[in-house]
């Protein structure tokens, strides 16, 4: 559990991340809404602003309520009229005298209309022109930095409370320059002259300027410096017109301050928000996370299960989590602690099975045996621990010997029991009765009785006589045997007689078969021949009889390896499911016969070394003095010989209990025993001379030995043995 | 045949197999080389199966050789079959056996 693979996204990382989309939502929400109601707030405060310079102006035009704007309406012929009059006269001062004489025309109409004010005089008339020249300076100033033209402040009033102030009154329906080229008002249209935009003909004149689209009117103080102070003092008040499209343009700087606060202020909501989240229930999950590493790290070791607490203080689900988390430790612990005994428990079953299985072994007689008569290999694989298989062979007399082979039904431990039963009911009745057939009717009767089970065993049980050289057998529905014979393969039909333990009092029948010298035969349990690939196919006898088809001149060692080589071959990574035994056993041919065309040494060596593979059995007291005759005689005909071709043959043979060698060469007629003097050392005569000392040691080894001169054939005969 | 020399107070041969006409040729090549430091050379044949006449010979010249030298040969530890050879050609008189 080393390795930790990290999340790609963490629950901190989808915290913060669910927090900045949230955030964002939210403030987006707050800032459209606010920025709307700034603007509802600051248009209502312009119409407070318009409603306040209404009611000044209403205060200061002496208590009168109406409203000026619907005054003003009344005057538009008027207006008209003088406006027209300025259009029509060149010079400005007739303009004005004919104006005068229109008012006075329409005196009463104007004086009515003018009743509530405290007009200075219309323009033209002589007030006006009074109180233009007593205020000049302050008209010069005042109209210069506010107006275009003195025209232009139409109306121009005198505050009643404070003399030095004056209310202009710019209609929006007469053409009027407001703040020197600031504001430009038409009939109908009002334009923003710092923005220029298009060209507009306003009838005598073009402006250039930018059309408002939304306009409120109010008052706007006009300001002039006091010569004296040098302050700014509102001297007037101007009604104008006013966009309100530039409200909301006002607006933006405030609008993006508000935006850069809103992101400042989620940032730092979000840093809060994921630390809080971190304390509050990532610290918890990463404690949760480090016990379950814990646990897992444990079951991985030996060591007593210890439960872990995360040690999650908070109470909320974390710790409800936490807490089932502990009762499943607990559980788990219990579980453990059962498995542990379980595994021991087992542990100390499969020793006993593994000691049982070695007994069972150990009860079968060796996998290698050699004697005069017979050359056994066998070969055992249980499919489990103990198995049912089993196989034996031994002496019933001096030239007698049983072999068996042996498969219990069912597997495991019962099959083991019946296996050992099987075994030595088998022997001791062979041991005890005269024939095959008895003693087999009385082992069958035996497994029969007391079994409950109803387990049965299918078994090959032969007799060799190796006088007769033949071999009698019951085949009790066992897999039938292989006999090789003159490197021919033959399988052993005949009876296939019921197995052993399945019916009382069966009638079996005994066959024989001739198994002469060099013969052997091949036995096997059905773990071979029925052992199954990935295919399903089974390797049957076919592959069986083809093995020993190709290692018949084999060694039985190698039949018997190169048949489990094939089967694993043919098996691959199949599991065994059954015991697979074999059991291959020859009737010793007692001579060993090697032939040679060279002249070398090395035969020496070759001629010794397979006389012992194949009389390993005889006692030393015959193998060692057969090494010296065979190095003694062949060294001398090596030696001596002159024939390049010389050809040599050898031949071992057990007669009884002695070993005949008998050296064949094509050399000359020469009878080494014949011309040999005795050669002895003693401290007078220690000279080393050629030859001698051999064939001495020879004569006092030999039971007896003897040369003749046949078909042009030297041949020694020696005869090792108990003298 | 295995062939183990051994040097120390005495010179030890152990050798182990046959000597015969072919390993008796080894025994006289792996000695062929040897200075002889030691006073006393011993053969022990403990393992040794059985000696024919070619390694009776090897054997002798051996001790020839060691005689030239001032040197004692020793021939140890021999089976049943070696001292029937040795008896059978007098070489138990020529060659000391312990």
């Amino acid at each position: 559990m080393k390795e930790k693979k990290r999340a790609f996204f963490p629950i901190l990382l989808k915290v913060i991340l669910l927090g900045i989309i949230v955030s964002f939502i939210a403030s987006t929400v707050a800032i459209v809404v606010n920025y709307n109601n700034s603007i509802k707030k600051a248009k209502s405060d312009l119409s407070q602003s318009a409603n306040e310079a209404l009611e000044y102006a209403n205060t200061y035009f002496d208590g009168y309520s109406a409203s000026i704007a619907s005054k003003l309406a009344s005057y538009e012929y008027v207006k008209n009229y003088v406006y027209n009059s300025y259009k029509n006269n060149e010079n400005v001062r007739d303009a004005e005298v004919e104006n005068y004489k229109t008012f006075t025309e329409y005196e009463d109409v104007f004086k009515s209309a003018m009743a509530f004010f405290y007009p200075v005089g219309m323009p033209g008339s002589q007030e006006y022109f009074n109180f233009k020249s007593a205020y000049n300076d302050i008209n010069e100033v005042l109209l210069s930095a506010s107006f275009y033209s003195e025209q232009d402040a139409f109306y121009a009033f005198k505050d009643p409370d404070n003399p030095d102030r004056f209310i202009f009154l710019c209609d929006s329906r007469h053409n009027t320059s407001v703040g020197k080229n600031v504001y430009y008002h038409c009939p109908g249209s009002h334009y923003d002259l710092t923005k220029s935009d298009k060209i507009f003909d306003i009838g005598h004149s073009y402006i250039k300027g930018y059309k408002l689209s939304k306009y409120e009117t109010r008052f706007i103080e006009l300001k002039t410096t006091d010569a004296n102070t040098n302050e700014q003092v509102v001297v007037g008040y101007m009604f104008v017109a006013y966009e309100t499209s530039q409200v909301e343009a006002s607006f933006a700087p405030t609008l993006r301050n508000e935006i850069l606060i809103m992101v400042v202020s989620g940032l730092a909501i979000i840093a809060l928000y994921a630390v809080l989240s971190y304390f509050m229930f990532v610290k918890n999950i990463n404690k949760l996370n480090k016990a379950a590493v814990g646990i897992s790290n444990q079951l991985g070791s030996n060591q007593p299960f210890e439960v872990v607490n995360p040690g999650i203080t908070s109470h909320d689900e974390m710790k409800t989590l936490s807490d089932s988390f502990v009762a499943m430790e607990n559980q788990l612990s219990n579980y453990v602690d059962i498995i542990k005994a379980d595994a021991r428990e087992k542990e100390k079953i499969n020793a006993e099975l593994e000691i049982a299985s070695r007994i069972q072994l150990e009860a079968l007689p060796s996998r290698d045996f050699d004697d005069k008569n017979a050359s056994i290999r066998a070969f055992i694989k249980p499919a489990k621990e103990v198995g049912g298989d089993f196989y034996d062979y031994f002496y019933i007399s001096e030239n007698e010997m049983v072999i068996i082979i042996s498969d219990v039904s069912g597997k495991g431990v019962p099959a083991a029991l019946f296996m050992m039963k099987s075994k030595e009911l088998i022997k001791s009745m062979l041991h005890t009765h005269n024939d095959l057939i008895s003693a087999i009717k009385g082992v069958n009767n035996a497994l029969y009785h007391n079994n409950k089970e109803s387990l049965f065993v299918t078994t090959f049980i032969g007799i060799i006589n190796f006088n007769k050289n033949m071999i009698t057998y019951v085949n009790a529905g066992h897999e039938k045997p292989y006999i090789v014979s003159n490197n021919k393969v033959v399988k052993l039909e005949g009876e296939s007689n019921f197995v052993l333990g399945g019916i009382e009092d069966f009638d079996y029948k005994e066959e024989t078969h001739a198994f002469n010298k060099g013969d052997f035969i091949f036995l096997f349990t059905d773990g071979l021949n029925e052992s199954i690939n990935k295919e399903k196919e089974e390797f049957s006898y076919s592959r069986v009889e083809q093995t020993l088809e190709d290692n018949k001149s084999e060694s039985l060692s190698n039949i018997i390896l190169n048949m489990n080589k094939n089967l694993e071959k043919f098996v691959g990574k199949e599991e065994q499911f059954d015991d697979v035994t074999m059991l291959v056993v020859q009737n010793k041919d007692n001579g060993l016969h090697l032939s040679y065309d060279k002249k070398d040494y090395s035969i020496i060596t070759d001629i010794v070394n397979k006389f012992e593979q194949a009389f390993s059995y005889l006692p030393t007291e015959i193998k060692s003095p057969c090494g010296i005759v065979i190095d003694e005689l062949v060294n001398n005909l090596i030696s001596y010989e002159t024939r390049e071709d010389l050809k040599i043959d050898v031949d071992f043979k057990v007669v009884e209990d002695d070993l005949e060698i008998k050296i064949t060469s094509n050399g000359n007629d020469y009878d080494p025993f014949a011309n040999h003097k005795e050669k002895y050392l003693d401290k007078y005569h220690d000279e080393i001379e050629e030859g001698g000392f051999g064939l001495s040691i020879i004569k006092d080894l030999a039971k007896s030995y003897k040369y003749e001169y046949k078909n042009k054939h030297a041949i020694i005969t020696v005869v090792l043995g108990k003298k | 045949m295995e062939i183990s020399i051994n040097h120390g107070t005495e010179l030890v041969v152990s050798l182990k197999g046959r000597l015969d006409t072919v390993t008796s040729v080894e025994f006289s090549e792996a000695l062929a080389n040897e200075s002889f430091k030691e006073d006393v050379v011993i053969i022990d044949m403990k393992e040794l199966e059985y000696i024919s006449s070619a390694g009776l010979r090897a054997l002798l010249a051996l001790k020839k050789t060691l005689a030239g030298l001032n040197k004692e040969l020793e021939i140890h530890n021999l089976n049943p079959v070696c001292q029937e050879v040795f008896k059978v050609t007098g070489f138990n008189n020529v060659l000391t056996v312990k």
